[in-house]
This record gives C-alpha cells, structure tokens and sequence, in this order.
C-alpha cells in the first residue's frame, strides 16, 4: 500500500472507531452499535423555524432594528482589528515621546557651548557683581583655582623669581615705592 | 451570513441558518437534556437568544461554535431548574429523570440505554460535554479543543474520568 495514497472515508472511519474503541469499555462499545433509543417527532425539525418565528412574533421581537446587521467600517481594515490599531497607535506615541526625552540634552548643548566662550574677566565681572550670591567655601575655591592655575603653567626648572604675577611687589621694588611716596598717602594706607 | 446583513434579507438568512445547524444543535441538546420537550423548548430559547444576539457576534470564532456555546448555556441553565425543581421536593434529580425518561413517548431504549442515559446525565456538566461529543458525535480532541477553548490533553482526561465513571455506575447497576 502506497503510504502517500489518500485515505478514503470508509478507512477513516474505521480508524476513527478503532481509536475510539481503544479509549472505551467493551460494554460501551457494543451499545455504541445499537441506536441511544432517543426518537424525534416526524417532521419536527422541519417545523421547528415556524415554531420560533410564532415566538418572536408574539413576544415582539420580531422585526427589531437591532437585527440588522450592518458591517461597521474598520479603522484599518486591511491588516488590523480597531483594539489593535489603537494599542499600536499608544505604542507609537509612547516610543516618538521617549525618543524626545532622549534627544532633549542634545538640543541644549549650544548653549553650554556658549557659556564655555566666557572670558575669565566676564566671569570675575559677573562674580563681583553677585558676591552676596555665593557662598565662602565657593568664593574661597574660586580664588584657590585662580591662584593655582600660573603655577600648573609654570615649565619644570623656571627661576622662582620669574614666577610671580604682575600684582606681586619685589622687596626691592617695594622700598622704591615707599621712598616715592608722599607722608598724605602712607598716613592713608596706614 | 451576507443574508443576515440586510434588513431585507434578514428573516430569509436566518431562516437558513436553523434549516442549517438545527439537528446538530438539537442532537446536541437532547443528550443534554435527556427529554424531547425539554430539548424542544430549550432548542426553540436557543435561536430566541441566536436571534436577538446575532448582531452582536462579531465573527471571531466559527458560527457554529457560538451557536453551540449558547445552546449549551440554554440547556445547562434548564438543568440547574430542574435540580432545583428536584431539591424542592422529595424527589432526587436521577429518579425525576428516571421517571421523566420512562413517560416519554419520544424514548424507546431498553433498561440497559436507559441505564446508559441516567448514568451520563450524573456526569458534571464538563465531562457530559466531551463524553457526548466523543462517544456520539466521534469529534476529534483537536476540533473539540476549539469548541470548548479546552486543551486536548485536559479533554482526554476528562473523557476518561468520564467513562470510569459510567462502567462504575454499571457495575452497580449490574450487582
């Protein structure tokens, strides 16, 4: 027998009763071959319809406008079902507004770009103009940063009296400027 | 069901679809119900309810298991009456349903297809389901699964319980 032949319905059918067969007592399936002893009126299937319409009929059911079935037009009716078009819909919305929480920082760093072109004065402008605004601690690490940045741009092995800035006052020059003094000022200073 | 989407062709449509699936579905109900009146009354309830409803359905499963899964609902709410009806006097529901069988004109199996009929009808509502629809109806587990949104293997098991419980219930019969 050629296993790739169709099966015919007779030979289906006997599989089907042999698997069944398998699953049941024997007492089972020797009332399986007799009729279940339940009998039908003659015709009453046929006259079934008219008993169900007389029914509707006089319950006034019949005629309803909710009867009429109307195909209701799909928001996507090529691939998807209302619910589904809706839940994608969400989906979309939430992946654009997370993609824009993502992209916010990026939109504001020119700004941060501007502020970085400050130039000290302005910024020792801004800072002598708003003292009352900061705190010691901050002040005191502003001037820290400010003093220790000549140093870190002195080369290795430069003359330590090279090192100074041009506020600072030689003791050599210190004595001229003294001596070039009138007494009105030393008695201001002092 | 074009037909049934028109107003015109509405009564026309469904008169078709009882011409259609109403011995499936009486067949289905009987074994339920045992009865030919209560399975005519419960059939007649079911296309009541088919009718009102059929706007509703919205074509996700096949027609056939919808009408099913409201005849079932129909004949499982006339028995809940009828083990009420039962409880209310001192009668039990397997020896209403005895008596009931042996008046019935509509029935005319011996004591051993009685005995079969009475030893179904005290099956849990489950198990009567897939017992009906594999031992009369010969309906494969697969197409079953669908029709009771069981899986197969939950249905194998209840067809078996099933029928341990009906050779029981024979063997009593029997001693």
């Amino acid at each position: 027998m050629n296993p790739k032949a169709p099966i015919d319905q007779q030979t289906m059918q006997t599989m089907k009763q042999e698997k069944l067969n398998d699953e049941i007592a024997p007492f089972l399936q020797d009332l399986k071959g007799k009729s279940d002893g339940f009998k039908v009126p003659e015709g009453y299937l046929e006259d079934m319809e008219e008993a169900v319409f007389a029914r509707l009929k006089s319950s006034g059911d019949l005629g309803r406008p909710t009867m009429n079935l109307v195909k209701r037009p799909r928001l996507f009716p090529w691939t998807v079902r209302p619910r589904t078009a809706m839940a994608l819909a969400a989906a979309l919305a939430l992946i654009l507004t997370a993609v824009w929480f993502i992209r916010q920082p990026q939109a504001v760093q020119p700004a941060q770009f501007v502020s970085t072109e400050l130039t000290e004065d302005d910024l020792e402008s801004y800072v002598l103009e708003n003292v009352q605004e900061f705190e010691l601690e901050q002040l005191a690490a502003l001037t820290a940063e400010k003093t220790s940045e000549p140093i870190e741009k002195v080369a290795p092995g430069t003359p330590k009296k090279n090192r100074s800035t041009s506020d600072e006052i030689h003791p050599d020059d210190l004595d001229k400027i003294l001596d070039e003094m009138t007494d009105e000022e030393l008695e201001q200073i002092l | 069901m074009d037909l049934l989407r028109s107003e015109q062709t509405f009564e026309r449509g469904f008169r078709l679809l009882m011409s259609q699936y109403r011995e499936r579905l009486y067949w289905h109900v009987r074994r339920m119900v045992q009865i030919h009146d209560d399975a005519d009354d419960v059939l007649q309830n079911t296309f009541i309810k088919v009718y009102r409803g059929i706007s509703q359905f919205e074509g996700k499963s096949k027609l056939y298991t919808w009408l099913y899964r409201i005849a079932t609902n129909e004949a499982l709410t006339h028995l809940q009456s009828q083990a009420r009806h039962a409880s209310s006097s001192l009668d039990d529901t397997a020896n209403l349903l005895s008596n009931r069988l042996k008046a019935d004109e509509w029935f005319d199996g011996d004591a051993v297809q009685a005995k079969l009929i009475l030893a179904i009808a005290e099956l849990p509502d489950k198990q009567k389901q897939v017992f009906n629809l594999r031992y009369y109806d010969e309906m494969p587990y697969e197409e079953m699964s669908q029709l009771l949104t069981t899986s197969v293997g939950a249905l194998k098991a209840s067809f078996h319980h099933a029928t341990k419980k009906i050779e029981a219930a024979f063997l009593n019969y029997e001693g």
